[in-house]
């Protein structure tokens, strides 16, 4: 049951884990491409600040050359230089472009030169731009710079004064230049790598965060179980002194009343036998009440340092009757030097006792009863298996573990994690009080040790209880 | 012999009843039977028992405050008092002599003969 909780909540919270995992890769993811994006622009405009620069060096020592006064001189220079340098320098990112459109206009914007690359296919979209408003991103305060898109494709558009050696302004160039689909491309590769990296990063930590949430879930439910439980038997401990308290005052009469009648009756031998069994009425009455307020208020326990094997032995004569009478044979199988255990004598041979005889019940037809003491370090197994309905036990200690194992009719699966519960029995009405177990485990736990029932794969039931040495 | 003079108090008419029969029936007894706390007092002054048989917990006045009210009585101090009580399990009784905080207890319910013990016991002292 408890393990089919389990699995479904994992279950929850991995598809829980994985949506979210999935929606934060896919913000962050669009978010860098967004970024990347905007890099594009940037690094374009970088470029194109570099080949301006350039262009107005040259520009500026070409005017300045002496004896090139005509204008028509001018603008063959102009030209050739042009279609000599004005390309894009190459720089770490790469071919970033080149120029495909460059005009040149003197003071008083009447064109003098024109270059257009050849090799350019869409030389008209270019010219027809020039003269167009296009799209403009304004990246800087600048306004020499813009990104224009042409068909969709962006190009960059630099307007620049071209001045003399003396500073003059002596024209204006303005050109178009491609970005290189490498360099975009450049971008976009980078901008998916990063998202990339950013998924992994996510898919990674979702995956060393899960099991660290699933064990802290798993601890917070055990937790919550163990409040539950304490609280039920709390409340059911109130009740029970309670109820317990109410029903021995009318048994006390009984008991007088059966006390009485038994004297006066003397002689008349059904009367007297009557009154007999009504007194036994009242002491089995009186005994279920005493399990009762054992249950609600278990008295302070009597601890001593003693061999776990000698109690087991005392608590094993107690129950020797029962297994002759019931063709049990008895399998010890104690082990050797056992270190010793602080407990309450009486109060763990009752534990014993009451385990024996639950065993004993389960094997009305006969069988073994195995009886098996050793000690180790707790092992993880061990401690994932048996304790971990307390917190007082760690994987690592040093422990004495019995195990009482029968070859019964073994506990129905709905039904082993009620054991332990107050008033639940699987005996016939009458045959068990339904506190047995209960008391059992409020011993064990005055004894800060562990105890656990479970089915054996071979049949049978087998309980192990594990105590601290000390 | 003059018969022991014993009151019994319990907010339970029925059991006080049961217990003055039973003693009474030994021939060894007069009981008177009370059923208040509030005023088991008074009638204590006015019966002046051997020895009183006293529930702990009473409606009214409970049995701690009665023998309290009783043991600050010049009159009443030295009568023994035995409390009859329904909150211990006979074992606990028992395990400590029936005796706790030098208060003789027996844990209902009691059997006849085990009363009369104690009582015996007690007016023996």
């Amino acid at each position: 049951m408890k393990t089919l909780i389990n699995k479904s909540i994992h279950r929850k919270l991995a598809t829980r884990l994985a949506i979210t995992g999935i929606i934060i890769s896919l913000v962050l993811g669009i978010a860098v491409l967004l970024v990347e994006r905007g890099k594009v622009g940037e690094v374009v405009l970088d470029r194109a600040l570099q080949a301006t620069v350039h262009f107005n060096t040259q520009a500026g020592y070409l005017l300045d050359k002496p004896g090139l006064p005509d204008r028509k001189e001018i603008q063959r220079e102009l030209q050739a230089f042009v279609s000599r340098g004005f390309k894009l320098r190459k720089s770490r990112y790469g071919r970033m472009g080149y120029s495909v459109f460059v005009r040149i206009f003197d003071l008083d914007r009447s064109e003098v030169a024109k270059y257009i690359d050849s090799s350019y296919s869409d030389i008209e979209a270019v010219e027809t731009y020039m003269g167009s408003s296009e799209l403009r991103i304004p990246l800087d305060d600048e306004d020499l710079y813009e990104i224009i898109r042409i068909h969709g494709a962006p190009y960059i558009k630099v307007g620049v004064p071209l001045t003399s050696s003396g500073g003059d302004v002596v024209a204006h160039a303005e050109g178009v230049f491609s970005v290189s689909s490498e360099a975009a491309a450049d971008a976009r590769r980078r901008a998916l790598r990063t998202v990339f990296i950013v998924i992994a990063i996510v898919l990674v930590t979702t995956g060393l965060v899960y099991p660290v949430v699933i064990k802290l879930m798993s601890e917070l439910k055990n937790t919550q179980l163990q409040l539950i439980q304490a609280e039920k038997l709390e409340s059911i401990g109130r009740l029970a002194a309670g109820v317990a308290h109410e029903v021995k005052n009318p048994l006390a009469v009984i008991q007088l009343g059966v006390d009485y009648l038994s004297k006066t009756l003397r002689g008349n031998k059904d009367a007297t036998e009557s009154v007999h069994d009504m007194g036994d009425a009242v002491k089995r009455a009186d005994t279920v009440i005493k399990g009762l307020l054992e249950f609600s208020r278990p008295a302070k326990p009597k601890m001593e340092t003693l061999g776990l094997n000698n109690v087991l032995e005392e608590s094993l004569l107690l129950v020797k009757y029962e297994l002759t009478k019931n063709s049990i044979s008895l399998d010890k199988q104690l082990g050797n030097e056992l270190p010793l255990v602080e407990l309450d004598r009486n109060k763990i041979k009752q534990v014993f006792i009451n385990i024996f005889m639950n065993a004993i019940q389960a094997m009305d037809s006969g069988g073994t009863l195995t009886v098996r003491t050793s000690s180790s370090k707790l092992s993880k197994e061990n401690f994932n298996m048996h304790c971990k309905h307390t917190d007082r036990l760690k994987a690592g200690d040093s422990v004495v573990i019995t195990e009482i194992e029968d070859t019964g009719t073994g506990i129905p699966e709905d039904k082993i994690d009620k054991l332990f519960d107050p008033f639940f029995t699987t005996k016939p009405i009458g045959a068990g009080t339904g506190l047995g177990l209960s008391v059992t485990r409020g011993i064990i736990d005055l004894h800060k040790a562990a105890i656990n029932i479970m089915n054996r794969n071979e049949g049978g039931a087998c309980v192990s209880i594990i105590f601290k040495t000390s | 012999m003059a018969k022991k003079k014993i009151l019994v108090v319990d907010d339970e008419a029925s059991l006080t009843r049961m217990l003055r029969r039973n003693l009474e029936a030994t021939g060894k007894y007069e009981v008177r039977e009370e059923n208040s706390g509030a005023l088991a007092h008074a009638s204590a002054q006015e019966f002046q028992p051997d020895l009183i048989m006293l529930d702990v917990a009473m409606p009214d006045v409970d049995g701690g405050e009665v023998a309290a009210r009783i043991l600050d009585d010049e009159n009443l101090k030295n009568i023994p008092i035995v409390f009859l009580t329904a909150i211990l399990k006979k074992e606990e009784a028992e395990s400590t002599g029936s005796n706790i905080a030098g208060r003789t207890f027996l844990a209902k319910p009691v059997k006849l003969d085990d009363l009369i013990t104690c009582i015996e016991n007690k007016l023996g002292e």
